[in-house]
């Protein structure tokens, strides 16, 4: 089976997260072996096919988005770092998307996927996503443009279609659950300081 | 300071990537001028045969003019349709006989050739690209029904022979899925093809994939999206009109119409074919349209095959004649493929599926007397 090894790099990166998810706790060195196993499960033909055919025959390959989002997540579970999705970047793809892909099922007669065929329609949306990244000072919305320009200029994916290079329709439900959860846990921590606060104030009144 | 040098670089990027995006190609400006219509040949000639009993279900037909004269066919055909044992089938017609079908494309050859897995194959049509080659754009899909098919494309140099590796074409941005097809292509000015599909996922509605000379999809237009039509055959008047007929859930042909060469359509209208959630098929004859519907008579419930001409760019319609097909209200005559073959014959390819699920591929041979004939545009 001919593989395009770039597209196959989506399908590679989901499989290696999903394989060191359950070991993130482990030995550094057993966190390596199950990311280099997890992708490779992507090229292996397992039956009539490898897990990332089956992964391309199923959704297609994954948006520069997708690419950066994943690759931030396996970063942090492989060196324990703290390195995350940043907010403007979640905001973006949720903004975009609630801009976008309802057109694209038929709602109105008006079509945003054919902007993506030709134009500076799409480019000047990602020239205000860099602008956006650079005044937030954030990293990862400049590489998700850039990979997403990159690739599209390559020709590496069958589409010559830019939008299919820059947004995937997962990208903004995973931003949209992480936005969630971040909320509920900087709730839970101003609460969790609120009664500490509280816990010292009557501490010192008692005192 | 890391993240100035990022953005100058996502930037630089950003602009590389729009000066391809501005120069990629636009819509076409005209359609490639239709061929003018067969004379008559000085007697009438309507013949219905049988050319294929499938001992399976055998559907959508749809066929090419060979450099020899000769018509090509491809369909599907297995157990049933959407089955992983369905695979593309092909037979040529040399004016008297049909040679004996074989398969052409399968699953795993697509599979193959994509990188991607694929387990069924659907609907498939064939066509001249501009440089010459046959081109088939067919339907694929993993899982599910027809809401979850892709296209794929191959090429045959050699009228038919032999096929390339089919490739993928992306025509939908979630997930490539519901995008099937199966009218004509439409060849346009500066080596382009349209080529009639709809959209089945999350939201039914026709439109139209604009393939390069590479066989690359680079553009897209939407039809229509009320009525939830699907299957848009288009005919071609000239090099900027055309209309479109669809199917709908409504019991008519709904009617759209382009003066721009397809980039913009008008509102979809019903027309007064009465065609039962079934394609239609359509060819020109001078300022006149000839078409093939399939209706059920509402109180028999049985099915006819109605052949039709309209002289308004297909609003109204008015019939020449109908036949019969089948016993019961589970035989239905669907789905035809109308082309000009060798000799000057209207030849009209379709299905006729049976209550056990097992179906016939039948050929009509029709000529100009013979609608002259029935009441239709005169032989001149």
């Amino acid at each position: 089976m001919p593989m395009n090894a770039i597209e196959l790099l989506g399908p590679a990166l989901v499989l290696a997260v999903v394989v060191v998810l359950p070991v993130r706790r482990a030995s550094i060195g057993v966190r390596i072996v199950a990311t280099i196993a997890g992708a490779a499960l992507a090229f292996i033909p397992l039956g009539p096919a490898s897990l990332g055919a089956v992964l391309l025959g199923t959704v297609g390959p994954l948006s520069a988005a997708a690419i950066v989002m994943l690759a931030t997540l396996l970063v942090t579970f492989i060196s324990d770092g703290k390195s995350r999705t940043s907010c403007p970047m979640l905001v973006c793809l949720i903004a975009i998307s609630i801009a976008y892909y309802p057109f694209t099922i038929g709602l109105t007669r008006f079509d945003p996927y054919e902007f993506g065929y030709g134009g500076i329609a799409v480019p000047a949306l990602m020239l205000g996503l860099v602008m956006v990244g650079w005044i937030a000072r954030v990293y990862d919305v400049a590489c998700w443009v850039g990979l997403a320009a990159l690739l599209y200029i390559c020709g590496a994916y069958d589409s010559t279609n830019l939008w299919d290079y820059l947004i995937f329709p997962t990208d903004p439900f995973y931003a949209g659950i992480v936005l969630a959860i971040r909320a509920f846990q900087s709730r839970r921590d101003s609460r969790h300081d609120n009664r500490a606060a509280n816990f010292e104030n009557s501490a010192t009144t008692r005192s | 300071m890391r993240h100035h040098v990022l953005a100058a670089l996502a930037g630089l990027l950003t602009l590389i990537a729009a000066g391809f995006a501005v120069r990629a190609p636009a819509w076409p400006v005209a359609f490639m001028p239709p061929e003018s219509a067969p004379e008559c040949i000085g007697r009438p000639v309507f013949e219905i045969d049988t050319f294929h009993v499938g001992q399976r279900h055998a559907h959508a037909i749809s066929a090419v003019m060979l450099r020899d004269g000769r018509i090509r066919a491809v369909w599907y055909e297995g157990t049933n349709e959407l089955n992983p044992d369905v695979r593309i089938w092909s037979a040529t017609y040399d004016g008297s006989l049909w040679s004996k079908p074989r398969v052409i494309v399968s699953p795993a050859e697509t599979s193959a050739g994509t990188g991607r897995f694929v387990r069924k194959v659907g609907n498939a049509v064939v066509f001249r690209d501009p440089g010459g080659a046959l081109t088939l754009v067919f339907a694929t899909s993993l899982a599910g029904g027809w809401d979850g098919v892709n296209l794929k494309l191959t090429h045959s140099q050699d009228e038919g022979e032999t096929w390339s590796p089919p490739r993928n074409l992306t025509t939908s941005p979630i997930f490539n899925l519901g995008t099937n097809v199966r009218g004509p292509a439409v060849p346009a000015r500066g080596d382009m093809t349209i080529v009639p599909a709809s959209r089945e996922f999350l939201g039914t509605f026709p439109e139209l994939i604009l393939l390069d000379s590479r066989g690359r999809v680079v553009g897209k237009r939407r039809i229509g999206r009320n009525f939830k039509a699907r299957q848009p055959y288009v005919s071609v008047r000239d090099e900027k009109n055309a209309i479109a007929l669809m199917r709908t859930r409504e019991p008519l042909t709904m009617n759209s119409k382009t003066a721009d060469a397809g980039n913009s359509w008008t509102d979809l209208v019903p027309t007064n074919v009465p065609n039962f959630e079934t394609p239609v098929s359509v060819v020109r004859i001078g300022r006149d349209i000839f078409a093939i519907a399939s209706i059920a008579d509402p109180s028999t419930k049985l099915w006819s095959l109605s052949f039709a001409v309209s002289s308004d760019e297909g609003q109204t319609w008015r019939d020449l004649y109908s036949q019969r097909f089948g016993r019961t209200s589970r035989d239905v005559p669907k789905y035809p493929w109308m082309m000009v073959g060798p000799g000057g014959v209207y030849h009209a390819l379709f299905t006729l599926t049976r209550i056990d699920g097992t179906s016939e591929l039948l050929h009509a041979r029709i000529s100009r007397d013979w609608i002259a004939e029935r009441g239709g545009p005169p032989c001149r």
